[in-house]
């Protein structure tokens, strides 16, 4: 017999009774109260540690419970706790859960959100790309590019080379080349709608015409694949997960997990678009040591410029300048900028391209053994 | 659903108990005991105020928080209903106050259909906002149209899910109510904001700054004329239509002292400026050092932020407790009323200290910040009886709230602390 409180569900008198529970019926008595119930009629509340249980009786009635009695008769009564509660209840269990829910997350990060963003890429109208694009080209005309002083020649030239390269599979992406002089210096991107930016200043930096080929290569590779809309698909799923985890502290602090998390992505694609190239190049006989050369020359031309400290304010400014746009979520552009990131190796965590020297390495690599016969020596 | 336009000041203990068939237990005899009850209980009034307390433990909603949470993601989101189900019920039963718990009724299946629905309305805008901004406005205005409705939904949803001592609450506030009542601040809010907007756009290179300026100032205007006025009608209207049974809840703040705690909390805001300045200043060295580093940039953006963040701490934490102060000060429940007393110092101190832990441990002290912030929250609250607290009747009226709107309303973070 233990002792409850009895609620009728049509005012808030409390009523004090006593409960007894004997070959799954439950009788309750008191002062006025007597009523018995099949156990099955009732709904239990679930079992908490502080917390009175309830006993819910089909008239809406309810009694509460607070003595610990009550989980052995239950039990000796034929109820069984929801799997659940069990689970709840039982530390070993929750850690269990806890490290499935880590490691879930972990390979949904790894290779779950790749795949779906992948397949996303796949099914979303063309249209919509085309749009996300012209948006973005808008922006950053806007903000920072203005039309293009190249010499139209050079231009020409530079299109129609590029035109008349074989696509690695023969496949026949399709892209359209725009140039533009920019405000951030030697750069080149892909959007994705299909167009590919390249800046002047980087096209004079170059010192053959298979160094900005090699650059275009790896836009293409960008465009090839739909980086763009699959970053930004990425973006979308990292940043979900990020608010789910922890959200209701702040949706504006959790946008710099989710910044750091899609690094990752970005180098994943920067790794992919320098494969792209370098399939590409080799399979029109080009070499990639101009591109390589390129990156180191655009790696030197950064830490060149101005004194040590301000050249690094610079790159702060240039840097953050790309990360606020990431962060607005609707540049999902790869940009290339190579404006140096000083001497000393930046941290790879942090970083949205892979190392200057892993992917000069790379290209490099790809030429050993290689004999190459000039074809555009010839540049003004 | 019933019209209760007029406003009871007793609850009227005449016909509560005309409802449910069942005569066979209790109901028949239990009027006539109450009425006795009543009587002699009334003239013993127990005035000490009667504190709320919450008795659950962090360790206890940690393991409740790590099963939803497996068990949401291996569902790709369908248990996440029933995981609300289990997290409200977790708190409202550990909520007690006069010796007695609360209890949440919510029905998993109609929180699902919300929650799809809400989610719908995320994406169309999400996709609204990649295409355009015009489709982005027109979702947007869409959704400021619609949400009045859902906030009434999702009230109603809260509190005909939420009893106490075997009553439930009800709410009782219109559609058309939250029309009036709440679309004025959006409405005003957007048409400023396309106005400062405009403003911007038409100087994008140059801007002159006189008018930039009174674009600014504009846009300040109007949110300290509206966010005050939009917040007490919000309030009114919430605590104005809730009911307990047939006892109906009362709301007499007025809008003056909402435009004091906002007047109060701008100059609490501009004092907090001063520190962070000579904290600025005397590390001003280390920042510039620190930010020539490689990454520099990555140590600029979380510089900037905690620093935002820090005063949007200070802020948050005195609004926060003289709101609720405020709110529940001036709520009464037929012939009780409640009592709050939050230090917006020590909220202050639970949101930061929350904060860095929930950093540190990378979000897993996320179920113990939750219990610690209720647990004080519900600390300052109190209930003063007048009379006797068993005098509460159930209004038989059945009242089949939707989830939609209290989902939708959720998602959108529009979900109204207390």
């Amino acid at each position: 017999m233990i002792d409850a409180i009895y609620f009728d569900g049509q005012s808030t008198r409390r009523q004090p009774v006593t409960v007894v529970m004997h070959k799954r019926v439950v009788a309750m008595r008191g002062e006025g109260v007597k009523q018995s119930h099949r156990l099955s009629r009732l709904r239990v509340s679930e079992r908490l540690e502080h917390a009175p249980r309830i006993l819910y009786l089909p008239d809406g009635g309810r009694i509460h419970i607070s003595d610990p009695q009550l989980d052995k008769l239950l039990a000796a009564n034929g109820y069984r706790e929801p799997r659940v509660v069990r689970w709840q209840r039982n530390w070993l269990l929750s850690l269990l859960a806890l490290a499935s829910v880590l490691t879930l997350l972990l390979s949904a990060y790894q290779w779950g959100l790749p795949w779906a963003a992948d397949q996303a890429a796949l099914h979303l109208p063309a249209s919509l790309e085309q749009k996300v694009g012209d948006g973005q080209l808008e922006l950053i005309d806007a903000s920072f590019m203005s039309p293009s002083e190249l010499d139209p020649v050079v231009q020409a030239r530079l299109t129609r080379l590029f035109s008349q390269l074989k696509q690695p599979r023969g496949e026949q992406t399709a892209y359209r080349l725009e140039f533009r002089r920019s405000h951030i210096g030697p750069n080149a991107l892909a959007l994705p709608n299909g167009v590919i930016v390249m800046t002047d200043e980087l096209v004079k930096l170059a010192d053959s015409d298979e160094a900005v080929l090699g650059v275009l290569g790896h836009e293409l590779g960008h465009v090839q694949r739909r980086h763009a809309l699959r970053r930004l698909l990425q973006a979308l799923g990292v940043g979900v997960v990020v608010n789910l985890w922890i959200g209701d502290v702040s949706s504006a602090l959790a946008a710099v997990p989710a910044l750091l998390l899609d690094q990752k992505y970005s180098r994943d694609f920067e790794r992919e678009s320098d494969q792209y190239a370098i399939d590409m190049m080799q399979a029109n006989g080009l070499p990639l040591t101009p591109m390589a050369e390129l990156f180191e020359k655009m790696g030197k031309a950064g830490a060149q410029r101005g004194g040590a400290a301000s050249h690094r304010h610079d790159d702060g400014t240039a840097d953050r300048r790309r990360h606020a746009e990431a962060d607005d979520e609707d540049d999902a552009a790869t940009e290339d900028e190579k404006g140096g990131k000083g001497e000393a190796e930046p941290l790879e965590y942090f970083s949205s391209h892979p190392s200057d020297a892993e992917r000069i390495a790379r290209l490099r690599a790809a030429d050993a053994g290689r004999k190459f016969d000039s074809k555009f020596d010839s540049r003004q | 659903m019933t019209e209760t336009s007029t406003l009871r000041l007793e609850a009227t203990p005449a016909a509560p108990l005309a409802g449910s068939g069942d005569a066979v237990h209790g109901p028949a005899h239990a009027a006539s005991a109450r009425r006795e009850a009543a009587a002699t209980a009334a003239p013993a009034a127990k005035l000490e105020p009667r504190r709320f307390e919450f008795t659950g433990s962090g360790s206890e909603y940690f393991r409740i928080w790590v099963v939803n949470l497996l068990l949401t993601i291996v569902t790709v989101g369908v248990y996440s209903a029933w995981a609300k189900v289990r997290r409200l019920q977790y708190f409202y039963r550990n909520t007690c106050v006069a010796g007695d718990i609360f209890d949440y009724h919510g029905n998993p299946k109609a929180i699902l259909k919300g929650r799809i629905l809400a989610l719908g309305l995320l994406v169309a805008y999400k996709i609204a906002a990649e295409l355009s901004t015009f489709a982005a406005l027109t979702v947007g205005l869409v959704l400021v149209a619609i949400m009045p409705w859902l906030l009434a939904r999702a009230f109603r949803f809260k509190l005909a899910n939420s009893s106490y001592r075997g009553l439930r609450f009800r709410f009782h506030g219109t559609v058309a109510q939250a029309y009036r009542m709440l679309i004025l601040f959006p409405v005003i809010l957007a048409f400023t904001g396309l106005f400062a907007w405009s403003v911007f756009a038409s100087f994008d290179s140059r801007p002159r700054i006189g008018l930039l300026v009174m674009a600014v100032v504009a846009l300040l205007v109007v949110l300290m004329a509206t966010v005050p006025l939009a917040h007490y009608l919000l309030k009114r209207y919430q605590h104005d239509n809730a009911y307990f049974g047939q006892s109906p809840f009362f709301f007499h703040a007025g809008p003056g002292s909402f435009f004091k705690v906002y007047a109060k909390s701008m100059a609490v805001a501009s004092l907090g400026g001063i520190p962070v300045a000579i904290f600025g200043f005397l590390t001003g060295d280390l920042f510039r050092y620190l930010s020539t580093t490689p990454f520099g940039w990555l140590f600029k953006i979380l510089y900037g932020m905690a620093s935002a963040y820090a005063s949007y701490l200070v802020l948050r934490a005195y609004l926060e407790s003289r709101i609720q102060n405020l709110v529940w000060n001036h709520t009464e429940l037929a012939d009780l009323h409640f009592e709050s007393s939050v230090s917006a110092r020590k909220l202050f101190w639970i949101h930061a200290s929350n904060l860095a832990l929930i950093m540190l441990t990378l979000g897993l002290y996320k179920p113990f910040a939750t219990v610690r912030l209720v647990r004080y929250r519900l600390a300052s609250l109190a209930l003063v009886p007048q009379g006797d607290l068993d005098e509460f009747f159930s209004d038989q009226t059945v009242d089949d709230a939707g989830a939609a709107g209290q989902e939708a309303g959720e998602f959108f973070d529009i979900d109204i602390a207390l």
